[in-house]
């Protein structure tokens, strides 16, 4: 196990400075100067110039990349030019909150998608197993900007069973930044009121976005479900006199999770990376409106920091998944012959 | 036992609800009264230091926090009046100016603001060079010109006579804002762009050190700016305690939560909400022009539009109250100058009206009754596109044919600068309160502005603009912008289109609100909360 790690993460390096080397090209070679989106559509020429120099765009290509491969070897990011601030500073600020809301949305999207699938698999063919997929035929296909609007006109605006849309509300301040999750922060504060509010300021951009990710997890858990009752251990089971549910749970269920856990690692990543819209919407402080921003105006350094960002949460997400493979199917080994490198 | 052990449960539950419930409502109520919550889009926030912000949200801001030698009235937007500055008078070459400060206004920090502070603020600006610094380098001024006569005189010499309205307008502006020196002073840090210093650059970003009526308490990016009231102010204390600048970006957003209450100002409303909103008695819906003026750009280099009669026929085509209805649903005034109402030398003349058939004689006597093809250039941001095919479909009827090209601002601006475009749809906002900051790169090319990258090079016109420039009669230098005008509606490379009209959502227990035309002529400090 411990070799199958080091061989990941030294892995994880060459792909990061991979990214790095193709995110700066890519950056470089699109026909668009970042300078006009900095200097804004009424800067005289002389300002553009003057910003041109002030940051580096004047020298050969060479000379800007040895800068950038020499930055990005001492762990300097470099600035953004949109906040003025280092890109790592702004990452920090602004990843936990994203982080926060992903993982909330994972979790209603592994809930959900498992009883959803676990019941149509059980009910095949029923209404449940219709409901169910209709369901998370919407989850995919409804687009996120109409539903979380529809969403919060009835949960906030109608019904006033959510609050509005933010993080935190306006009358209560944040408890000093320790993790920049703010259920943790509150929880450490033993802030109960800051807990409680942001904890239900999660609920709704939470849920459509976990409602994405819904859909994928219920269908891989419904046909892998449906494949596992049919194989004779878990009839035998049945034979020996087992309860239906603890032939499902215990049986059934643990089996069929191990194609989700795949799953799941691929709807956490997507989360993560796809919160743009959500985070608009529900006006989430997170990283995805920071990105968007930096795409639209050509913030490079802050393009390339996210970049390395989301393909190092994919990277790691994809780790973790392979080590619960192993967990969850003791026939997997890692290490050795057959292992999954 | 179980009855009592649940009546136990009961009790206590009770009890802790109705303690909660107490306490929650109340403290809220009570705190919700003093705080004005204004919700709006703030994602373009890049600064909160004077040198540097240049963005609509950040110069608003700064505007609540910090004092200027002058200052424009709530509601009014014309002329610059005394604020740090009690008189202010200009030397016999035209070029030395000399203000005298009010002697009871305090910084934050308690130090008074002395001539010295505008010393230290003004070379900031000027030795930083960021985006704004042009509205006071224009003038000539470097750090030797600057110079504090005494505690509560302060001198400023420029490089040769200027007009005193744009001058002073220039001074109003929110890069002239006074900072407080010696706390700016401890906190300069060395760094990658600024080895010897950076003038408190870093830390003014994210800090305030002003003497204005409000005081910064949280920046949290992308989620709100909290900023309290300075009791102490010299003249105008806030009514009420805190303001929260809520970043909403989304304006259904917006709009749902000002209609539940949740926010009490609605910044910029869109023509839909603001007709969902229409009826609701506990808003009103204030509009007011703002000073952005959205216009196309026509390259004058070579081909059919160099000739002023297609120019002409062009601006006769354009669809207005078409664009102005059904695109900007009624938000919108059309406008035939370059001056935005609200600025002293406006007009509502109208020049141009849809007329077809004056079109199609424009272009026959030009020699193009059988019209011609051209391309046209817009941002991808709306309403451009949508006014682009509106263009597009009224140049069709007179026989020109459009190719648009949609293209982002990182391509977009750099091909207007390098003069490549045939025609763009575009706009411009003033950079100060003065009808010169619109009035020179509309017309005078030799400011290598929009004059300039439409190769519209009208010596006449220039020469009006720097007349202008050193007039120091308000009247007669208002006068030469408005012949100015009439050239440029007659014959420049310009379809002026329209000024947005901004529409603001407002509870009805807000009393003060003066819609301004942009946030940087807002003064928070006048609005109350009943």
């Amino acid at each position: 196990m411990p070799a199958y790690l080091l061989k990941r993460l030294i892995s994880l390096i060459f792909t990061i400075a991979g990214i790095a080397v193709v995110t700066f090209f890519i950056s470089l070679v699109v026909p668009l100067d970042p300078l006009a989106a900095i200097a804004g559509p009424q800067a005289p020429q002389e300002t553009v110039e003057r910003l041109r120099v002030l940051y580096g765009f004047d020298q050969p290509l060479y000379v800007q990349f040895g800068h950038y491969v020499s930055r990005l070897s001492e762990g300097n990011l470099g600035m953004s030019f949109q906040t003025g601030r280092p890109v790592l500073d702004d990452i920090i600020q602004f990843f936990p909150a994203t982080l926060e809301l992903a993982t909330i949305a994972l979790i209603i999207s592994i809930v959900s998608g498992i009883t959803l699938g676990v019941f149509s698999a059980v009910y095949r063919n029923s209404w449940i197993d219709h409901f169910a997929r209709v369901f998370s035929l919407i989850g995919v296909s409804m687009p996120v900007f109409w539903l979380g609007l529809v969403l919060m006109l009835i949960f906030y605006f109608k019904l006033d069973w959510l609050p509005e849309p933010g993080r935190l509300d306006i009358m209560l301040i944040e408890p000093e930044r320790v993790t920049g999750f703010l259920l943790m922060d509150s929880l450490i504060a033993q802030d109960w009121e800051v807990f409680y509010d942001a904890l239900m300021h999660l609920i709704l951009p939470g849920s459509v976005l976990g409602l994405f990710g819904l859909a994928g997890i219920a269908r891989i858990v419904r046909s892998s479900m449906l494949d596992v009752l049919s194989q004779e251990y878990v009839k035998t089971a049945r034979i020996k006199g087992l309860a239906e549910h603890l032939v499902i749970v215990r049986h059934a269920l643990r089996n069929a999770l191990v194609p989700t856990v795949t799953v799941i690692g691929l709807t956490y990543g997507g989360l993560l990376e796809g919160s743009v819209l959500t985070e608009t919407i529900f006006s989430w402080p997170g990283l995805g409106r920071y990105l968007t921003t930096a795409f639209l105006t050509l913030d490079l350094n802050a393009i390339v920091g996210g970049t390395m960002l989301v393909a190092m949460s994919y990277s790691l997400v994809n780790l973790v998944v392979d080590l619960l493979y192993a967990y969850l199917n003791p026939k997997i080994s890692l290490d050795g012959e057959g292992s999954l490198s | 036992m179980i009855r009592k052990m649940l009546n136990a449960i009961v009790a206590v539950s009770m009890a802790s609800s109705m303690v909660i419930l107490a306490f929650v409502p109340q403290t809220e109520a009570a705190s919700r009264k003093d705080v004005l919550v204004v919700g709006m889009a703030t994602s373009d926030l890049i600064s909160l230091d004077p040198a540097k912000a240049f963005e609509f949200s950040g110069v608003g801001l700064i505007t609540q926090m910090y004092d200027r030698l002058l200052d424009f009235p709530p509601g009014s937007y014309e002329t610059p009046e005394a604020s740090l500055a009690k008189s202010w008078s200009v030397g016999s070459d035209g070029r030395t100016w000399t203000f005298k400060l009010r002697s009871d206004a305090k910084f934050h920090s308690g130090n008074p603001v002395t001539a010295e502070d505008v010393v230290y603020s003004f070379a900031r600006v000027v030795t930083l060079k960021d985006q704004p610094s042009f509205i006071l380098t224009q003038f000539g001024i470097t750090p030797d010109s600057l110079k504090a006569v005494d505690r509560h005189t302060f001198q400023v010499t420029l490089d040769q006579p200027y007009a005193g309205g744009i001058f002073l307008a220039c001074l109003a502006a929110g890069v002239a804002s006074v900072v407080d020196s010696k706390i700016v002073k401890q906190h300069v840090k060395n760094t990658d762009k600024y080895p010897s210093g950076d003038m408190g650059l870093t830390w003014l970003s994210t800090n305030s050190a002003g003497s204005g009526s409000f005081i910064l308490k949280q920046w949290a990016k992308n989620d709100r700016v909290v900023i309290d009231s300075n009791a102490d102010h010299w003249a105008h204390v806030p009514k009420v305690k805190r303001v929260v600048i809520k970043e909403i970006n989304e304006a259904t957003s917006r709009r749902l939560q000002v209609e539940k209450g949740d926010i009490d100002i609605a910044w910029e409303l869109f023509p839909d909400q603001v007709k969902a909103l229409q009826g609701n008695q506990d808003l009103n819906i204030q509009k007011f022009p703002g000073t952005t003026i959205y216009y196309m750009g026509i390259n004058v280099k070579a081909g059919p539009l160099a000739d002023p009669r297609v120019r002409k026929a062009i601006r006769y085509a354009i669809d207005y109250d078409g664009i102005i209805n059904n695109i900007m649903g009624g938000a919108a005034k059309q406008i035939n100058t370059f001056i935005p109402e609200g600025f002293a030398g406006y007009t509502s003349k109208i020049y141009y009206r849809q007329d077809l058939n004056k079109a199609k004689e424009l272009l026959k006597a030009a020699g193009f009754e059988n019209g011609f093809e051209i391309e046209m250039d817009t941002g991808d941001q709306t309403p451009n596109p949508e006014l682009a095919q509106s263009v597009q479909n009224s140049l069709r009827k007179i026989g020109v044919t459009v190719k648009i090209n949609t293209l982002v601002s990182a391509q977009l601006w750099p091909k207007y600068r390098a003069q490549k475009h045939d025609m763009i749809m575009a706009r411009w906002g003033p950079d100060y309160n003065d009808p010169h900051t619109n009035a020179q790169p509309f017309t005078d090319y030799t400011a290598r502005q929009l004059s300039w990258r439409n190769v519209y090079y009208n010596e006449w016109t220039s020469g009006l603009i720097k007349q202008a420039g050193v007039e120091m009669d308000q009247k007669r230098r208002i006068g030469l912008y408005q012949q100015a005008n009439q050239v440029i509606q007659e014959d420049g490379p310009y379809v002026f289109l329209f000024q947005p009209l901004y529409q603001y959502g407002v509870r009805r227990n807000i009393d003060g609100f003066y819609p301004p035309p942009s946030f940087d002529l807002w003064k928070l400090y006048t609005i109350s909360k009943n």
